[in-house]
């Protein structure tokens, strides 16, 4: 017992200083991972909304916040895993050919067999997570899309037809991951399987020689008891970081996925803005705008604007048919689309990087589709951040009403569908929007599209007080109705 | 914690074979592996001091060896089978959660129902559903094990070494994991749930930076805006950091925990060893079973970890959350007009056969009023076949009133699919509706019934998609059928066209339909006016 008690101490305190070292690299590790995933989300943070590509809000949205995150596994344990895989093996089947070689024998046998499985393992379990991810996957993909029918299936009278339905997919679907599971576990058993048997083949080898049945193995002397415990405890070791690394091939998976997606973003082709952003001085001097020969850059196409000008107070129609680029000057002119070649002059200055942002300052977009963020309706009207009454201009677009009708008032988060306001309350809401940025240019994309006479008729009223109030306004526009109502008509030829 | 019980519950009940299949043979596996390094240690223990003591040809090596060959093998086998049977069993759960899921919003109104379609409240659905599935992989199946595994060495050890020894490995193993996890599960409650919540709000401030990206240059507060985002995407961060400390913290303390109990085990077995009541091959037993234990335990870190964000995700989902909690009608309605509505300033009767257009100016309550005639909406003021809509027994009113809704959605699959949500199978019923709605020759030419939708319906024009939904309405046979701007999407002929066609293939229902243009058609009987007293007939 004497001496039982300083191996006792000994033990303990190699333990307690393994586990510090883990505790240690796992830090190390997971900041090394922190740091990959916050420069990543940065710079899509940075990028997605300044230069927008092709893809959808949503898909950016669910990179950025839900598959980042699986870089941290990849990095904290797939890298780790291989780094150990090619270490460790080597140095403890050292050190067991130092103390016996038929232990060394058995595990250099082992071994090596070991990576032509891995191999094997690694295609089919690669293989099976994924296409098990993409079973699992399908079967939220199946809960959304029945969620998001519910309205209907419920006014179908399908709620139990559908939750039946429901249950027989989901169970093909478990039938057929379960037979991919079976193959995919299937070879990492034989990994397992391997390990096992070295490690028993260890243990007996072990035994016969300490018992002296069998009289070779060792080096000189016989082993000792201490020794071919040693060895006991070193076979599993040898065998852990290959298992280690069959365990995180998954996560190797899904961080490559993660980047292929991150590439295919990189690769979209982006349009960025003239200027930067930033909120600064308006441009000094009277309002005036012309249009010159312009060509702005369009996602995969150049498109031609017609020349134009227009003074303080003045107000414009632009017609024409579908596609021949409406939408596109009043974007070109607001400087959201650069221009290939020609020239906009806005208040005597060229529209370029220098002189954007103050020429922006100016300017109140009204765009053809509301989009309500998760904003309460008064922070949403108050786009700058001024902190000004949005009454005079809830009244001047003919949406005080609207608010007044809504339970919370101003305090209401319409959400991105607008629930609980009709396709027309939600123009009225964008021109007080518009206005509420100041501004003596209003640019308007087809304020009256889709909308019954009646409600046209007051968007019409609306812009008109804009107007009257002394700001200019251009209209993008099918409706004759509206176009009539302004100074000019612009048709642009296709 | 009430909430998680009765996921807990609900996911165990799913499938209660499959999961005690899994989890016994979860016990089997930590069990063979701690008698592995049990048998291996003392066989080695044993060989090395009949070896000193010279007696090794008298040594029995084959049914130790033969032992450890078996317990490897099996071992192997057994874990091979757990994984299997625990994701078999965790998937059948996986089902079951989503089904219950969709039972209960089916009691939804209408307002909910539409809510459902925002991709937050899906994302967020489905996010809470993903946390939940790892309740029973990581949480449950391997807590179980560990303490049927801990009990059955306890047993086990008492019997063949010692009652002090076991005692060891029990009272030193089990109350201290325990507190060491519930300070886990504690310490990771508030970080996960900020996770999960900022989360949320940096994956809806993206979205909506990006939709309201021109509004926000034109403001020049894109710089401001991504700043917000920075730090939103900071806390997420911070908090996830938080939580990566608080599980290897726990990671340190549990192996560290093994250690001393092996020790102790160890100077345990060594004092048994003392006292002449074992011999020195059997007295090390302890300290072997006591690292083939870590086995059973620190795997559990993962599932405490996340148990913050289980019990979130469970009280969201929670039945009280998404449950009606109106009592469901029991009635039915035997009145003799199929549909009245009285209001101060707007009335309206309709009976068999009888087809009305609804108009007014946007906002005036047109969608809202198909929605009360439905009994999706409050109203004390509407009578389908002289009952409210709430009164009556819900399969029931189904059957009487059908609805197109002004955004209708399809699923993700086949036509037939699709049409078969009506209740009805027979092909040539489906055709004849596809006909009704002038879709026949293009759903024919493309594959016919077996033509695949993708998610959403995706696939079909705008125009095809309206009418799709229109042809699934028809298939339903109601007496009282609602349509929110069925011509919404088509040009007027095929409006026109659809419209007599529908109204041919059902020649005894009342239809109600809301129509922003096109109400002139020859098909309505009358023109009524919702927002303005006055009737124009």
């Amino acid at each position: 017992m004497e001496r039982a008690w300083p191996a006792a101490v000994v033990f303990v305190a190699c333990g307690v200083v393994r586990a510090a070292i883990e505790h240690h690299s796992g830090g190390i590790l997971f900041r090394a991972a922190d740091r990959t995933i916050a420069r990543e989300r940065a710079a899509l943070i940075q990028r997605e909304a300044r230069a927008s590509a092709a893809e959808g809000s949503a898909s950016v949205a669910s990179l950025v916040v839900q598959k980042l995150p699986l870089l941290g596994p990849w990095i904290t344990r797939y890298h780790v895993a291989m780094m150990r895989v090619s270490i460790l093996p080597l140095l403890l089947v050292a050190l067991a050919f130092w103390i016996s070689w038929v232990a060394g024998l058995v595990l250099l046998v082992a071994g090596p067999l070991i990576p032509v499985f891995m191999a094997l393992v690694g295609m089919a379990a690669e293989d099976a997570s994924r296409r098990q991810m993409d079973e699992i996957g399908s079967m939220n993909d199946m809960l959304m899309d029945r969620l998001s029918a519910m309205l209907d299936i419920r006014l179908l009278g399908a709620a139990d037809r559908a939750a039946e339905d429901f249950s027989e997919r989901a169970e093909t679907l478990r039938e057929r991951t379960m037979e991919v599971l079976r193959i995919a576990f299937l070879s990492s058993t034989v990994l397992e399987l391997f390990s096992a048997i070295g490690v028993a083949m260890v243990a007996v080898f072990v035994g016969f020689m300490l018992l002296g049945a069998v009289g070779y193995g060792f080096w000189g002397t016989p082993l000792t008891l201490g020794e071919g415990l040693f060895l006991l405890l070193i076979a599993p070791d040898f065998f852990q970081p290959m298992r280690d690394l069959a365990a995180a091939w998954h996560d190797r998976a899904a961080g490559y996925a993660v980047v292929a997606d991150l590439d295919a973003l990189d690769a979209e082709e982006r349009i960025p803005f003239v200027g930067e952003g930033r909120a600064i001085a308006p441009l000094p001097g009277p309002l005036s705008l012309e249009l010159k020969g312009a060509v702005a850059v369009l996602r995969g196409v150049d498109v031609a604007l017609p020349d134009l000008a227009l003074k303080a107070g003045e107000t414009l129609a632009l017609t024409g048919p579908s596609g021949v680029g409406k939408s596109t000057a009043l974007a070109a002119i607001a400087g959201l689309a650069p221009l290939r070649s020609g020239r906009i002059s806005v208040c005597g200055a060229t529209l370029d990087a220098a002189t954007a942002d103050a020429w922006r300052a100016r300017l109140a977009l009204v765009p053809q589709r509301p989009h309500f963020p998760d904003l309460s309706l008064g922070e949403w009207l108050d786009v700058r951040g001024t902190g000004a009454d949005p009454w005079h201009a809830l009244r001047l677009a003919d949406a005080e009403g609207i608010v007044e009708r809504l339970p919370e008032g101003l305090a209401t988060r319409l959400g991105e569908t607008g629930g609980g306001v009709s396709g027309g309350e939600a123009r009225r809401l964008m021109i007080a929007r518009a206005v509420m940025a100041g501004g003596d240019l209003v640019l308007a994309d087809e304020p009256t599209a889709d909308l019954d006479s009646e409600t046209a008729e007051r968007i019409i009223a609306a812009l008109k007080r804009l107007n009257a109030e002394g700001r200019a306004v251009i209209v993008a526009t099918h409706d004759p109705v509206l176009a009539a109502v302004m100074d000019r008509q612009l048709e642009i030829a296709p | 914690m009430k909430p998680v019980l009765r996921i807990v519950r609900l996911l165990l009940s799913a499938a209660p074979w499959a999961m005690a299949r899994g989890a016994a043979l979860s016990v089997v596996v930590l069990l063979m592996g701690a008698a592995l390094l049990a048998l291996s240690g003392w066989f080695i223990t044993a060989t090395g001091l009949a070896g000193l003591a010279g007696i090794g040809i008298a040594f029995d090596v084959f049914r130790p060896s033969a032992g450890v060959r078996f317990l490897a093998l099996g071992r192997t086998a057994a874990r091979y089978g757990e994984r299997l049977l625990t994701h078999d069993a965790t998937l059948r759960a996986l089902a079951a959660l989503r089904v219950t899921l969709l039972r209960r919003h089916t009691g939804a109104d209408a307002r909910a129902l539409m809510g459902l379609r925002s991709e937050s409240a899906l994302t967020r659905i489905v996010s809470d559903v993903d946390a939940l599935d790892g309740l029973i992989l990581r949480l449950v199946l391997p807590v179980g094990a560990a303490i049927a595994t801990h009990l059955i060495v306890f047993a086990a050890l008492g019997w063949i070494v010692g009652w002090p020894v076991a005692l060891v490995v029990l009272a030193g193993t089990v109350p201290v994991s325990v507190l060491i996890l519930w300070r886990l599960a504690l310490r990771g409650i508030v970080p996960s749930a900020r996770i999960e919540e900022e989360g949320q709000s940096l994956r809806r401030g993206v979205i909506d930076t990006i939709r309201d990206r021109d509004a926000l240059i034109l403001s020049g507060a894109l710089p401001r805006r991504e700043e917000g985002l920075l730090d939103i995407d900071a806390s997420v961060r911070a908090a996830t950091a938080a939580l990566d400390r608080a599980e290897r913290s726990s990671g340190f303390l549990l192996s560290s925990l093994i250690a001393v109990v092996a020790a102790a085990a160890f100077l345990a077995g060594g004092s048994l060893l003392a006292a002449g009541q074992v011999d020195a091959a059997v007295a090390v037993i302890g300290l072997f079973v006591s690292l083939a234990l870590a086995e059973a335990v620190l795997p559990l870190r993962r599932g405490f970890a996340e148990l913050g964000r289980m019990v979130g995700a469970a009280r969201r989902i929670e039945p009280d959350n998404v449950a009606p909690t109106r009592q469901p009608g029991t009635g039915r309605g035997e009145g003799q007009a199929v549909l009245t509505v009285v209001r101060p300033d707007f009335r309206l009767s309709l009976s068999a056969g009888e087809a009305v257009a609804l108009t007014g100016p946007s906002g005036a309550g047109k969608t809202t009023l198909l929605m009360q005639i439905a009994g999706l909406a409050d109203a004390t003021d509407i009578r389908v076949k002289g009952l409210p809509p709430r009164d009556w027994d819900d399969p029931a009113l189904r059957d009487v009133v059908t609805a197109l809704p002004q955004r209708s959605a399809l699923l993700a699959g086949t036509i037939w699919d699709n049409l078969a949500l009506a209740g009805e199978t027979d092909p040539s019923a489906m055709w004849a509706a596809l006909e009704a709605v002038a879709l026949a020759d293009a759903i024919e030419a493309r594959g016919g019934l077996e033509m695949r939708l993708g998610e959403g319906g995706a696939g079909l024009s705008g125009g095809q998609f309206r009418r799709l939904a229109l042809a699934r309405a028809v298939l339903r046979r109601p007496e009282l059928l609602l349509l929110d701007e069925p011509g919404e999407g088509l040009d007027a002929d095929t409006a026109k066209r659809v419209l007599d066609n529908v109204r041919a293939a059902l020649p005894q229902a009342a239809i109600l339909a809301v129509m922003h243009r096109g109400f002139d058609h020859a098909v309505f009987d009358r023109t009524v006016r919702l927002g303005r007293p006055e009737q124009i007939s």
